[in-house]
């Protein structure tokens, strides 16, 4: 620009420039502008836009794009990450759910430990309940080998039964002291020493005094009786039952029939009609029938109360010892060594609930709360079956005793009957 | 149309925003300056390379020339800048700068719309994970609610027969009731229905010796004593010999504790092979040993000495009076009995599959196997072939839970858990019925025998009457 002005000024100074000279110059300078105009122009283009803003802005767009797809990514990792927490804490819920509802518990344990044997026990008991029946028929009915054998077939009395009952009387119930001690005559065999009471005998043996009369000490205060008629081992507690049974039913056992008067002749020389005596021992054989019912009752207690199996015992013991029993010798007395039907069922449905901790473990688990709540249910399932039974047995015993009001004002009415049919036959 | 493009650009985020402006003010800023060089080089060379000859050339010049030739260069660089300015403003702009910020904007915007679809696809995925999820979560709870647990199916399948042994226990009861009816209105062809009164002792008799004697009672010491046979010097006797020919049914007949109390099922004990009502044990329907040892111990029990049949004349009304009293003699034994019937029908046989009933008898015997009596044999000793109705109810009722296993079994499920609660629930109610049920009976015996007590106070009153007048 600078060159073609210069030139014009100096080399055509010798003369003044024309017109048109000069307008050729400013032609000049105006083309000049002009393209150096378009030179900027297309720098513009060129250079700055497409070369240098252009591209910066792809970059940009380029960047924003990128940015936008890992924002994208970042996003969809963020949910990613917010559903595996999701996942996770309800996995985590569930685990501790698990261990919540799954969770051990000893007041569980320990129902499960006190049933152990149970189901033995009680067989067993059943089994002790038949010998016992069979004792008791056998000893009313004078069955060979039976404490109802002694006597004379014949006899009116039945002296054989009770000569051998006075006799275990004087040696192992009598109390010396009782009558104002004038029991030392009959069960000492010696007068009532004048002046001082000597020693009326050892411990073990004042134990035994009266048991055979004495119901609640008998069979009502233990849990578990020495009583095992599956062994040939004859124990205190077999005899105390066994006496005290004599007491309660059939005190005094028929007397013996001679058998060739209740036989029936073979020559036939008696007619085809039952003799009085046949008809007596039938009439006998329904007592001992109804006797049976009503002694029923009896031999299941003692059954449920003899002795069963140990399965379950030291976690009884625990239990005993929990609730502040722990003298050896009077968990020994109360429940035996083999704890019997009774005692585990009074363990399970009484004791076990005797205990504060019982209660206190109720802060357990929800989940074991509804176990024990079933397992309460189960045992008092158990319970009610045992009360069932009793049902049942009070049931039989108290038909008998309305057949036997029956039975007399069936008698009355027909000694009516027959007088009347006696004054009828007179009067015709 | 402009309105809209600047809308479109206010979309666009504001750091593309900022850099478009930046790059148009630096462009515009760069072009001025380059003019303002250009203008001030020319005036050098105007002033400076021609000091000397040049000064008159220089006034003619100015004078003559330099207004016109400035006002034609400012008129021109005027224009130019006009120009230029619309240039950018129309042509630079519009040709580069807007489409280029158009496709900013629409790559922005696609990429905005795509980002939406991307993050509408999380949320797609995200709920149909949480579906997903929420579906396992149910999958999980009804595996764990809907497990099948043994020792509660245990309960259900011990459950199955329970009804129709129940039927079957009170159609036995029926059965019975009728049996026993029919002896003590000594109906014709029972024992009791014989000309004579006696004919009753007399069958029961022979029924003692054939079956339930034990010749070795009443004081047995060897042959000829006890009740079996011998001789003596006018000849000789027998009771009943060598005595029932099944030891095992010797004096069952009053041993009620053996035959009834003691037995979970009273085996072969079925009356109701036909119509209970129509059943007839005298008019030929067998009788099973066991049947035969029931009646014999309720004969015992119940009305040994049958009912009277010495009232002659019937057509009299005095007759008929005590014929009407002897009728109440036999409707409160009636209720003594229902008592033994309805013991002897809890215990009777239970349902069986061969008459196409359900039958639960062997999931039972597993219940009891499983508490160590592994003897199929023995078991069946026990419970018999076909459980009881009694049997049924003390298998729900008391053995399953005998076992430790019911308790541990405890720790699995909790809805098995409820469940079994529920069960337990439904067996009690079982167990209370039958007691209520026994209940009810005991409360009708007590109140037959104050009735029957108040007779016989009511009796004592009407002889002291009598002997008045």
């Amino acid at each position: 620009m600078s060159g073609p002005a210069h030139a014009c000024s100096c080399w055509s100074c010798a003369g003044v420039p024309s017109k048109q000279e000069w307008e050729q110059t400013i032609q000049v300078l105006v083309e000049h502008v002009d393209k150096e105009f378009e030179a900027q122009r297309l720098w513009m283009i060129n250079v700055l836009f497409e070369d240098n803003i252009l591209p910066a802005m792809m970059l940009m767009t380029e960047q924003f794009t990128t940015v936008a797809m890992q924002q994208v990514g970042i996003f969809g990792s963020f949910f990613d990450a917010k559903h595996q927490l999701e996942t996770q804490r309800i996995l985590q819920n569930l685990q501790i759910e698990a261990h919540k509802d799954y969770h051990p518990s000893i007041g569980m344990c320990e129902f499960g430990s006190s049933v152990r044997s149970l189901a033995a026990s009680e067989r067993k008991g059943e089994i002790n309940t038949l010998a016992f029946s069979k004792r008791a028929l056998d000893r009313q009915l004078g069955a060979s080998y039976s404490p109802g054998m002694f006597g004379t077939a014949g006899n009116k009395d039945s002296w054989g039964d009770k000569k051998s009952r006075i006799e275990q009387f004087k040696t192992t119930y009598c109390d010396p002291y009782d009558q104002n001690t004038a029991l030392w005559i009959m069960c000492k065999n010696q007068p009532t020493p004048p002046g001082t009471l000597p020693p009326s005998g050892s411990p073990d043996e004042i134990k035994r005094y009266n048991k055979d009369i004495d119901y609640s000490r008998t069979i009502e205060f233990p849990w578990t009786l020495d009583v095992d008629f599956t062994d040939t081992t004859k124990t205190e507690d077999e005899e105390d039952i066994f006496a005290l049974a004599a007491y309660l039913y059939s005190h005094n056992v028929f007397a013996r029939p001679s058998p060739e008067l209740l036989g029936t002749p073979s020559d036939n020389r008696v007619d085809s009609d039952l003799t009085d005596l046949q008809q007596a021992y039938l009439d006998m054989r329904a007592i001992v029938a109804k006797r049976g019912v009503a002694e029923n009752s009896y031999q299941a207690i003692v059954g449920l109360k003899s002795s069963g199996f140990s399965g379950s015992r030291e976690y009884m013991v625990a239990l005993l010892n929990d609730l502040g029993l722990t003298d050896t010798a009077e968990i020994d007395a109360l429940m035996g060594e083999n704890p019997s039907y009774y005692a585990q069922m009074e363990i399970l449905t009484k004791k076990i609930y005797q205990n504060p901790t019982f209660y206190t473990n109720l802060y357990d688990k929800p989940a074991n709360v509804t176990r024990k709540m079933v397992s309460m249910q189960a045992i008092g399932l158990m319970q009610k079956f045992d009360l069932f039974e009793s049902y049942l047995r009070s049931a039989a015993s108290l038909s008998i005793l309305l057949e036997l009001a029956v039975a007399d004002a069936q008698k009355e009415l027909e000694d009516r009957v027959l007088g009347l049919e006696s004054n009828t036959r007179r009067a015709d | 149309m402009m309105k809209n493009r600047f809308s479109a650009i206010r979309f666009i985020p504001s750091p593309v925003l900022y850099a478009v402006l930046a790059a148009l003010v630096f462009g515009l800023f760069f072009a001025v300056d380059n003019f303002t060089f250009n203008t001030a080089e020319a005036h050098i060379c105007v002033e400076g390379e021609c000091p000397g000859d040049c000064g008159s050339t220089a006034s003619v010049i100015k004078d003559q020339h330099h207004p016109e030739g400035e006002k034609a260069v400012m008129t021109e660089w005027t224009n130019d800048f006009a120009q230029h300015r619309e240039w950018i403003a129309k042509e630079y702009l519009k040709r580069f700068f807007v489409p280029a910020l158009m496709k900013l904007t629409e790559q922005m915007s696609n990429i905005a719309m795509m980002q939406m679809l991307d993050v509408g696809k999380m949320f797609d995925a995200k709920l149909h994970l949480e579906a997903q999820r929420r579906f396992n979560e149910k999958q999980n709870e009804a595996a764990k609610d809907y497990y099948p647990s043994e020792s509660f199916c245990a309960i259900g399948t011990n459950a199955r027969s329970l009804s129709h042994s129940a039927s079957k226990a009170e159609a036995n009861h029926a059965a019975l009731s009728k049996i026993a009816r029919d002896r003590n209105l000594g109906k014709i062809f029972t024992s009791t229905g014989d000309t004579q009164a006696g004919g009753d002792k007399k069958a029961r008799w022979e029924q003692f010796k054939s079956t339930y004697c034990d010749p070795q009672d009443n004081l047995y010491q060897g042959s000829g004593s006890g009740l079996t046979y011998g001789t003596t010097p006018s000849g000789s006797w027998e009771v009943c010999g060598s005595g029932a020919s099944d030891p095992a049914r010797r004096n069952i007949d009053l041993d009620y504790r053996r035959l009834v109390e003691n037995a979970k099922t009273l085996q072969d004990i079925d009356l109701t092979g036909a119509n209970a009502d129509d059943f007839d044990v005298f008019q030929g329907d067998p009788l099973t040993d066991k049947e035969e040892d029931v009646l014999a111990l309720e004969r015992n029990l119940y009305g040994n000495e049958p009912i009277s049949r010495q009232l002659t004349e019937l057509n009299l009304s005095n007759a008929q009076i005590q014929m009407m009293k002897l009728r109440s003699i036999q409707a409160r034994r009636g209720v003594a009995e229902n008592a033994y019937h309805t013991i002897v029908g809890l215990k009777s046989s239970g349902s069986s599959a061969e008459t196409g009933r359900a039958e639960s008898a062997k999931f039972l015997k597993a219940i009891v196997k499983d508490l160590g009596i592994e003897e199929v044999e023995e078991i069946n000793k026990i419970y018999g072939e076909k459980p009881s109705y009694y049997a049924q109810l003390e298998i729900l009722g008391k053995t399953i839970f005998q076992n430790p296993d019911f308790f541990t079994d405890l720790h699995e499920q909790p809805a098995n858990v409820k469940r079994k609660m529920a069960a337990l629930k439904a067996i009690e109610l079982l167990l209370d019925r039958a007691i209520y049920e026994i209940e009810l009976q005991h409360e009708m015996m007590t109140s037959v025998l104050l009735a029957t007590k108040l007779d016989q106070n009511k009796s004592e009153i009407y002889n002291t009457y009598i002997n008045a007048e």
